[in-house]
Order: C-alpha cells, then structure tokens, then sequence
C-alpha cells in the first residue's frame, strides 16, 4: 500500500507540467539530505522540492523533525491534547471561556442526542429528521454542521441543509446514529471570502509557540480553499492553501494543493471555481482574527497548536484547535520553516522532550 | 525485581491464614500454564490466603490489559472525556448531572473564574485568585484536582483561612487543576471516616445492545487523617452486598499499602458488616445513567453520597481492576466479565 503511494506520487511528478529541477540535481539533493537528516526523505515530494521555484530544499524540515514538533512532551501536555482533539470538549471548553465559536445548539454520542432542553434517545431516521427539525426551527437555523467528535482533515463533517434534510439523512443518518457529532451552527461566511469560494466554509490555519520565556507567537498562517462542491477546505480532502503575508494580511503568491497517491500537486492563481485571482487578496477582520488566536493560546496554553479561524460576516470566529497539527502544508506555505527566525528554538524545545508515547495522542480509539 | 522481593516479604510476614507451601506453588505453576503467562498477580491478590476461594477466578494480567485497552469496549470519544477531568467536568454540568460544582480551574498560569483570565506569574497573584473566587463564591473549601491525574494523586482541600499559607507551596501553575466545591458527606459515613470523601467504586459495563449494567460495587475508605480514600493512598476498601445495599465484614488494604485486612475502621473502631450504604440505590441508578450519558463500555465511576443523596466524583475509562477483582472475590466468575475476556481473546 504505502509502495503504491509512492508509486502514485512518482507519476504525479513525471506529470506536473511546473518547471522542475533536472534529474541530476534532484538525485544530488536527494542523496544529499539522506546522508544528512540519517532517513529517506520522502516528503521531497510532498513539498514539492523538485520544483524549480520551491526555493532551499535544506531550508524545509524533515520528516523527523516534524514528528518531533508534533509530539514532544515539552511541547504539548495530555490535558490540553484531549481538551482540544475532542470536538466537545472544546466546544464546551471555548463557550465556558466566552471566546468567538461557533454555537452548538446539540449534539450526540451515539443514540443519545442532546440540546438544551432535553436529552433523548433515538434510533431511527423518521426520530432523527424530527430532532433536526425542532432544533432548526427552535433556533431559526437553515443548516446545521456535523464534526465528528474525534476526527481530523476534514473527514466526518456533514452539512444539514433544513432544506435537505430528509435525503441528507438517508445517506449519514446511520453513521450519525452510531458515531459522536457536534452539531453546530453554520457560520455565515464574509462576502469577500464567499466571492473567492462559497461552497465551502474557507478558514485560516493559524500556527501558534509560546516561547521559552511564555511569549506568544504566531509562527505562520495560511488559508485554504475548497474545491467544487466540497463542504471542507481542507487540503486532504482536495482543497488547496494559500500563504498570507501576516502584516499586510493579504495572500500571497499561488495557491498548492496537496500530492497524494492519486492525484493533487495543482498550483492555482485562481480559485478554479470563481476564476477569483488569489494573489493580494485582503483578508477582512485579519488583525482581529491574530487577536482572536493569542486570546485562544491565553486560555489553552498549549505551546505548539494549529488554530483553523473563520472569517464571518461581522468577525473572526474560531473553529477548532489542532493539538499535533501536521505541520507539512506550513513548512510549504512558508517556504521552508528552517529559515524562520523562531523555528530553531521551537526545534531545540521539541527536542528537550521525548515523543509522547500514550496512544491517547496518535489515534482515536485507543484508550491508554 | 525490589517489587517482587517487597511482595514476597509481605506475604512472608501476612498474619492471615495462609495455604501450604506446596499449594501455593502447585497454583502458581498451574495458573502459569493455564492463562499462558507467568502468574505475578498470585501474591497481589492475595490468592495464597486460605479463604480465597478459586484462584482461576481472578483475572491474569492479560485479561486485565484486555479490559483496560480493548478497541471493542473503549474508544476516543468517551476515553478523553473520562480521563480529562476539566472535560468531564464541563459536560457534566452541561448535562445537569450530579457532581461537584466547577468553581475555578487553571491550567497552567492561566487562571480562570466566571469566564475570565486572571494572571498568575507570581504567589502574590495567585492568593489574590483564590481571595476573589472564595470572597465571590461564598465558599468555605475548594477541592483541587490534577486534570489529567489519576489514583487520587495531585489533589488537595484548601479551605478559606488557610489557603494563603498552602498556595505557594503546592505550585498550581506548573499543572493545571479544577477547582470544585468540597462536597459533604452524609453524617452515617462520616462516622466510619470523616477525614475523606469515602467513595463508592461501582464497576459499569455497556453491551452490545447497549443495556449497561453493574459489574460490581466496593466502598473505599481513608485512615489516618489522609484526604484520599484510593488504596493506593493507604485507604482501605469493603465489598458491597448489592442486593442489601450493606457492607460486607473485611476491609482489604492494597499490597503496596501494607495488604492489612480490618473488621473495623482503625481509626473510629467504627465495624463495616452489615453497615447500611444511605441512598444505595440511588447510587446505582446514577452509576447507571452515567453510562447512559458517556457510554464508555467498562467503567469505573466513583460515587459520594452527601445528606441529600449520590453524587459522581469521576469516571475512569481504565479502572484499576485488581481493587475491584480482589473485592468481587475474582470477576471471572461473574458470567458478563467472562463472557467480555471469552470474546476479546477470540
């Protein structure tokens, strides 16, 4: 499986029509980095370091490196992990901490469905569409945003449309009945950002350190964009990601989508949708939306998160917090984290603790 | 190897009847060959005491790792909110379920109280925090618990005069904490031990048609002016007759605290058979809607009982199940137990 995974990413490079690096250098670098970093760097590849402009292939992390970060013990604590990797918990959390969320009028764990007023058990679709339609209409809702309580890339989240809810129910309703969802509000995206993409709710990747002597930073950020009919930016789910100059809070430059084994590694300049050209783009409420992230790392101390914030009508909103973020798209958004000035020291940090061990990190239904 | 040669001294040393020598290993070596693995537990669950009953009872430490990490019975969802004592905490009062009010919490140096941030960079700040929360709340105690502890470790009763004199030296705002109100504890269990919250340890599971059920029940006391009642503290712990709602005669302490066995509470003389538990049967109906409400399929949930009635402490997606294996008297012979070890070994 993971050698057909390689094979698909090999292919996808024979055919990118982007001005790459002849082979000679490429072998060159290759050999280079795997004497160097002491492992295979298979994320050549994935960030796209074959290119001609991908700028000092030495400049990017490797696959080490980014584990490390992800998982060091001086980094990132159990308690504050579990607090965000479960999607209620940090709902619960972020509204008792009165930060900008979107609002979660419900939610259920397996046939237990509960909201406000009431808890109950439900165990089939008719029982299921009447829920939704008390709730929609309780709240004056037109749609409603399932995430699954433990999942992560955009995988498990449902949009249910009151218009729709019947036929939508039909096709997740069982998977709804036997999983853990949140339920929360669709958030009513800025103008600006539904006139680059509308389908999808398209949010801001904010990657935040709290330094050796307890300051906050925001390392990078970048946006990501929906494709087609998707309901989710996320770039494993088929979106792409564009970087954003944090002082003037534009984008920046084009917009990468992530290789996989069958398909991906397109570079856009335009959302493909809207024909909307990427470059320059102010991002409404911006500065506010920095805010809203040092304020989140203020009451989640974490030291290393990657915060995914929304841009509504009227401000920044916070989706979710990533406790072990991958951290591969930032490395490319950035042009390689090596060269930024703080990514020595979150190195030498993530270093000075063991990886954590407790599956409770890495996977979702391990209990140790 | 110190651990084996501690537990050998103490068995040595046990006043308790005990089996023959030649028993005693005839068992060891049969229990070795029957559950396929070296029988440690022998000395820790005290199967060399004559009134032991069967030994193939107890469970060996791979059915215990069985039940604690089996995909079928644990998962994410539930695991983190048990295990995360703030998570907990936050969807139980959601839910309008009985526990501990959440006063406060920190985690780390951030201070929260009433949805807002308070600094705490220094002791000074720190003791202003708590003068606020105990002026605003009106509360006498605050019971502080570790968030991602377990064990009864990291938790600490601070009370209104003298939380200045302790703050310093118990440094919150390396770890992060709840801070929840001090519950009281119904006047009939006061008198066997008033020194800590003496919780009921009811052992729950959730089947495949999603019934939960209780596996089983002991009560864990403190001694010794200690706060915790966990064995692992030196408390002492008594099985419950569930059908009459009372304790049963003996009181076993854990190996590592000692391995005594007591009638009566050393500190009150207070005797445990055929004490009466007030609102038992409340109680298990709460272990029992807790399952309904985070349906984690073996838990461990520990419940109070103050004057008005149960209230839960916490869940444990991992109980420790030598306690409530020595206190059921060996869980494999409860016909649910057997049956979950019978299908994750398949």
């Amino acid at each position: 499986m993971a050698l057909q995974g390689y094979l698909g990413r090999v292919k996808i490079i024979l055919k990118d029509k982007e001005q790459k690096k002849n082979s000679f250098k490429i072998i060159k670098e290759l050999i280079k980095t795997t004497i160097k970093n002491k492992e295979i760097p298979t994320y050549y590849a994935t960030k796209f370091l074959y290119r001609d402009d991908s700028g000092n292939y030495e400049d990017y992390l490797s696959s080490s490196e980014e584990l490390q970060v992800r998982f060091s013990t001086n980094l990132h604590k159990l308690e504050f992990h579990t607090l965000l990797k479960n999607k209620l918990s940090s709902a619960l959390y972020f509204e008792r901490c009165d930060l900008a969320v979107p609002k979660m009028p419900c939610y259920n764990i397996h046939g237990n469905f509960f909201s406000a007023d009431q808890t109950e058990e439900i165990s089939d679709l008719r029982a299921l569409k009447d829920f939704f339609t008390r709730i929609m209409e309780k709240h004056q809702l037109d749609a409603l945003f399932l995430k699954e309580l433990a999942e992560s890339g955009g995988v498990g989240c449902y949009l249910l449309r009151k218009d729709e809810l019947e036929s939508s129910l039909e096709k997740i309703g069982l998977k709804l009945l036997k999983g853990s969802f949140i339920h929360q509000e669709a958030v009513q995206q800025h103008d600006t950002i539904n006139a680059i993409n509308p389908s999808s709710l398209n949010t801001i990747r904010f990657e935040t350190y709290i330094d050796k002597t307890g300051k906050i930073h925001i390392v990078s950020c970048y946006m990501r964009f929906g494709i087609g009919k998707s309901i989710v930016d996320n770039a494993s789910s088929g979106g792409f990601f564009v970087s954003i100059d944090q002082e003037s809070g534009k984008l920046k430059g084009k917009g990468y989508q992530k290789i996989k084994a069958d398909g991906g590694g397109k570079i856009f300049l335009v959302h493909p949708d809207t024909n909307v050209t990427l470059d320059d783009i102010e991002i409404p409420f911006f500065q506010e939306a920095c805010g809203l992230v040092y304020k989140a790392v203020e009451y989640l101390p974490e030291r290393y998160v990657g915060w995914d914030v929304a841009i509504s009508a009227t401000g920044p909103i916070l989706i979710e917090g990533n406790g072990s973020p991958h951290i591969i798209l930032a490395d490319i958004a950035y042009g390689g984290y090596r060269k930024h000035p703080l990514y020595a020291e979150i190195l030498e940090e993530a270093h000075k603790g063991q990886k954590h061990q407790s599956r409770m990190m890495f996977f979702k239904n391990l209990a140790n | 190897m110190n651990r084996y040669l501690r537990q050998f001294k103490l068995v040595y040393n046990d006043k308790n009847e005990k089996k023959g020598l030649l028993q005693m290993l005839r068992e060891i070596v049969l229990l070795s060959f029957k559950k396929g693995e070296p029988a440690f537990y022998y000395g820790g669950k005290y199967l060399y005491r004559k009134d032991i009953g069967d030994v193939n009872d107890y469970l060996s430490q791979r059915e215990f790792y069985d039940l604690s990490f089996s995909k079928e019975l644990h998962n994410f969802e539930t695991s983190s909110l048990l295990r995360n004592k703030l998570s907990f905490a936050l969807y139980c009062e959601t839910n309008d379920l009985a526990v501990p009010k959440l006063i406060s919490f920190n985690l780390q140096t951030t201070f929260i109280y009433d949805k807002k941030k308070y600094p705490a960079s220094c002791d000074q700040e720190l003791i202003a925090f708590f003068k606020l929360v105990f002026e605003h709340s009106g509360k006498e105690h605050l019971f502080l618990k570790e968030i991602g502890s377990q064990g009864g470790k990291g938790c600490y009763l601070i009370h209104r005069n003298n939380y200045e004199k302790i703050i310093p030296e118990l440094q919150l705002a390396k770890k992060s904490f709840v801070h929840q109100e001090f519950i009281q504890q119904h006047p009939a269990i006061n008198k066997i031990y008033s020194g800590s919250i003496n919780t009921i340890r009811f052992i729950t599971h959730l089947d495949a048609e999603e019934k939960p059920h209780i596996i089983s029940a002991f009560m864990r006391f403190g001694k010794g002016g200690n706060v915790m009642d966990n064995a692992k503290s030196g408390g002492m712990y008594v099985s419950i007759d569930m059908e009459r709602g009372v304790l049963y005669e003996k009181a076993n302490q854990s190996m590592s605290a000692g391995g005594k066995v007591y009638t009566q509470h050393p500190d009150t003389g207070f005797i445990f058979k055929d004490f009466k538990i007030p609102y038992f049967k409340e109680c298990c109906a709460l272990a029992l809607e807790m399952v309904l409400f985070i349906p984690d399929r073996f838990t461990g949930w520990d419940i109070a009982i103050t004057p008005t009635g149960p209230i839960v402490i916490e869940g444990n997606e991992n109980p420790g199940m030598q306690t409530a294996d020595i206190a059921y008297g060996g869980l494999l012979k409860h016909p649910i137990v057997k049956d979950i070890i019978k299908r994750t070994k398949n």
